[in-house]
């Protein structure tokens, strides 16, 4: 099993279930990351946190905290 | 017949571009009733209708989460519009459909604005307008705000459908067994509890409720009954879907529109210009990053601050002084005016007026600069890079956006603390941003450089602004920790792509910026120099003055000067000057040209005869971060929401301003003499 915390810059992967807890459980399947959409890894922010991913086209940014809650496969 | 449309869409999806072009110059910003966010209005021009835009915060979801989609929300369900122009930015437009599919659970008429059409088509791609009209059940119309294409086709079809009233058929977003579970479950709130919001739209109140959302749940009486239907039914679409019910509502309707885009969307041909994706690793390289930011931030100053203010300041200064005002004087003698007449137009209002106007080229430029930080992508990017940093004292990396608005004006910086969710960061975010340096604020230090600092004075001023980091950080830190205590709501930000700002869109931003700054200049300067030239002219008996410290206003700040003099600023001008600042920043610098009128030497001279290089240095910085003024005052109260955080952050405010002025003035006079 690994998370989208795993992946390194240019890797891509599905997502297979999302354990965050809370409002910021919504707020990520508002943003489109819902079970089975494909997620990439642009890059990570200069201080080694937050991460930039990439998915449904557009530019997301979240931080490793939440990452490592979304498992994929 | 008047006819109400609204603006709703995501953010960055090119909404105020679009709210610019439909209503041409007629716009207006408007305070609400009830809400305490506003909202733009605007009438739609080139119509044969009577048609009003509202131009609504821009939200992803309909979810009660943030301040900005509770107000987008509770204006869509009590307002009721005759219709909702649902803007969509065509190049990110699986996310962006996400809030149509809520939309449409509003029985309202919607028509889908597929925006920044330009970019799609570069990049190869075509997109059936019909075929998404038969998947969505409204119509759609391509256009690109930015080049104003497809405008006049968007008003036509506003104007066509506003004045229908027939309902359409709305597409089955769910799964035939879920839509069945939704169905049963509205006929039995229908049924069994028929007072449970029943002016709500049907679809919207089922899945609302099903989804245990906070803000519909705060409006009913919570039976165990209904509650208990609710779960049941809840049960019912996890083991049909496998998920659980948010998961589940969330992922049904991405799958709808992944199916109905694809239907709709053609690659006509592989696009290989990746421009912007190089310039964006460039700029967020992980080690060039924030070299590159300061960069940016200390050009912005130089160029700002003491590029055009070399160009332009000494020419303006000349042209009031020894044009203006030598021959205003000569006109009004010949024309036989009393010599007090002159004295107050001369000393009071031109010199007070100008001593604001001379900085208009320079914050002309800031104003640019920040506009252009605005509109091309960075400023998300910056929130990106500094998330890590800002999370150590109590605040996200969101809390920099409103602060760089900030930049330019605290009103709007503090207002843009609405887009970020959580309450606490948002009224910390909010406390902290008026100790952001505003526009307003520039000219004095810029006039004290100059006069006391002669060489170093970008370094000067840049300085400031680094202290004011220095305080936004370590105010956060505290202030985390022990007034604004609790939890951090996470992190989760939309990077959009770079963009070239538009020319007209900047012009527009800085000319609203500098309109704001004139008008002030015109009306509360002009008054407040007469005033003061008035005070400053006679003694408490109404007497002329043989020089400014018998007049009643040096009596008055006399009275006050002893709380500054710990500070190095003791004297009643530089007080008076404080105190005038409340009602609007340059003022400070009116005041104390009013003030100092007149003396022999010219201003330069008296203002060296007033403060020392030290005490020039702890008085910019006691303006810097003391209490902004009277407008961002009072948008500090309407944010922080309640007396007790609002007198709490003026006192913070203050208090910190005269803490740190004091030691800067202990220290620097015991070392420089």
């Amino acid at each position: 099993m690994f998370t989208l915390k795993d992946l390194r810059p240019g890797q891509k992967a599905c997502v297979d279930s999302i354990m965050v807890e809370g409002i910021m459980r919504r707020k990520l399947m508002d943003m489109g990351v819902t079970p089975g959409v494909e997620i990439e890894v642009n890059k990570t922010a200069p201080f080694g946190d937050p991460i930039e991913v990439k998915l449904r086209g557009y530019a997301l940014s979240l931080r490793k905290k939440d990452a490592q809650n979304i498992i994929m496969i | 017949m008047k006819y109400t449309v609204a603006l709703v869409g995501n953010p960055n999806s090119g909404k105020t571009t679009l709210f610019n072009s439909l209503t041409g110059s007629n716009l207006y910003v408007g305070n609400w009733p009830g809400v305490t966010v506003e909202k733009k209005e605007g009438d739609v021009k080139n119509t044969t209708e009577n048609i009003t835009l509202v131009d609504l915060p821009g939200i992803y979801s309909l979810a009660p989460y943030s301040m900005d989609e509770i107000v987008s929300r509770n204006y869509l369900l009590d307002d009721s519009p005759d219709l909702i122009v649902n803007i969509i930015d065509a190049s990110n437009i699986e996310r962006n459909l996400y809030l149509s599919t809520q939309l449409m659970e509003l029985d309202c008429p919607i028509i889908g604005v597929l925006n920044m059409m330009d970019v799609v088509e570069k990049k190869g791609i075509s997109l059936d307008t019909e075929s998404l009209e038969k998947s969505f059940g409204f119509p759609f119309i391509k256009i690109s705000a930015q080049r104003e294409t497809g405008i006049d086709e968007l008003i036509q079809m506003i104007t066509k459908n506003v004045k229908k009233k027939e309902k359409r058929q709305m597409p089955r977003i769910f799964p035939l067994e879920i839509t069945t579970v939704l169905q049963e479950f509205d006929a039995l709130i229908q049924k069994q509890h028929p007072d449970v919001l029943s002016n709500y739209p049907m679809a919207f109140r089922s899945v609302k409720l099903i989804e245990k959302d906070e803000e519909v749940l705060g409006k009913i009486s919570k039976s165990t009954d209904l509650l208990e239907d609710i779960n049941r039914t809840r049960k019912k679409i996890e083991t049909i879907s496998g998920h659980d019910v948010d998961s589940a509502i969330a992922d049904y309707r991405y799958r709808f529109i992944t199916k109905s885009v694809k239907n709709a969307t053609k690659i006509v041909r592989e696009n290989t210009d990746h421009f912007q994706e190089k310039l964006d690793k460039v700029l967020m390289n992980r080690f060039a990053a924030l070299p590159i930011f300061f960069l940016f931030m200390f050009i912005i100053y130089y160029v700002s601050i003491t590029l055009v203010g070399e160009l332009t300041v000494g020419g303006i200064t000349w042209f009031i002084n020894d044009i203006l005002i030598v021959n205003v004087t000569s006109v009004l003698g010949n024309l036989g005016a009393e010599q007090w007449l002159i004295a107050m137009i001369t000393d009071g209002v031109i010199t007070g007026v100008g001593a604001v106007l001379t900085f208009v080229p320079q914050l002309v430029v800031l104003f640019i600069f920040i506009s252009i930080l605005e509109d091309s992508g960075y400023m998300a990017r910056v929130a990106f890079m500094m998330d890590r940093v800002f999370r150590r004292f109590g605040l996200s990396g969101k809390s920099f956006i409103p602060m760089v608005v900030g930049l330019g004006c605290s009103v709007p910086g503090i207002m843009a603390t609405r887009t970020l969710e959580n309450e606490r960061e948002r009224k910390l975010t909010a406390v902290l941003t008026p100790f952001i340096s505003c526009g307003a604020k520039m000219p004095i230090y810029v006039l004290m450089a100059s006069v006391f600092f002669q060489t170093n004075q970008t370094l000067l001023v840049f300085s400031l602004y680094i202290t004011s980091l220095v305080v936004v950080f370590v105010s956060g830190f505290i202030l985390s920790k022990t007034w604004f205590k609790g939890a951090d709501s996470g992190y989760l930000l939309e990077i959009p792509p770079l963009r070239v700002p538009k020319l007209k869109n900047t012009f527009t931003q800085v000319w609203q910026r500098i309109k704001e700054f004139l008008v002030r200049a015109g009306t509360i300067i002009f008054a407040a120099s007469v005033v003061l030239w008035f005070l400053q002219s006679y003694t408490l008996g109404l007497q002329p003055v043989e020089s400014a410290d018998q007049s009643m206003l040096a009596s008055f700040g006399m009275i006050i000067a002893p709380i500054f003099v710990p500070l190095g600023f003791g004297n009643w001008v530089a007080s008076v000057a404080l105190l005038t600042g409340i009602a609007a920043k340059e003022m400070i610098i009116s005041t104390m040209s009013v003030l100092l009128s007149g003396t022999e030497g010219g201003f330069t001279m008296a203002l060296s005869q007033v403060f020392t290089p030290v005490s020039a240095y702890s008085f910019v910085i006691f303006v810097l971060l003391a209490s902004p003024c009277m407008a961002a005052i009072a948008t500090m109260k309407k944010e922080l929401g309640n007396w007790k955080d609002f007198i709490f952050a003026l006192a913070y405010q203050l208090g910190l301003a005269y803490f740190v002025a004091l030691i800067i003035y202990q220290v620097g006079s015991r070392i420089f003499g």
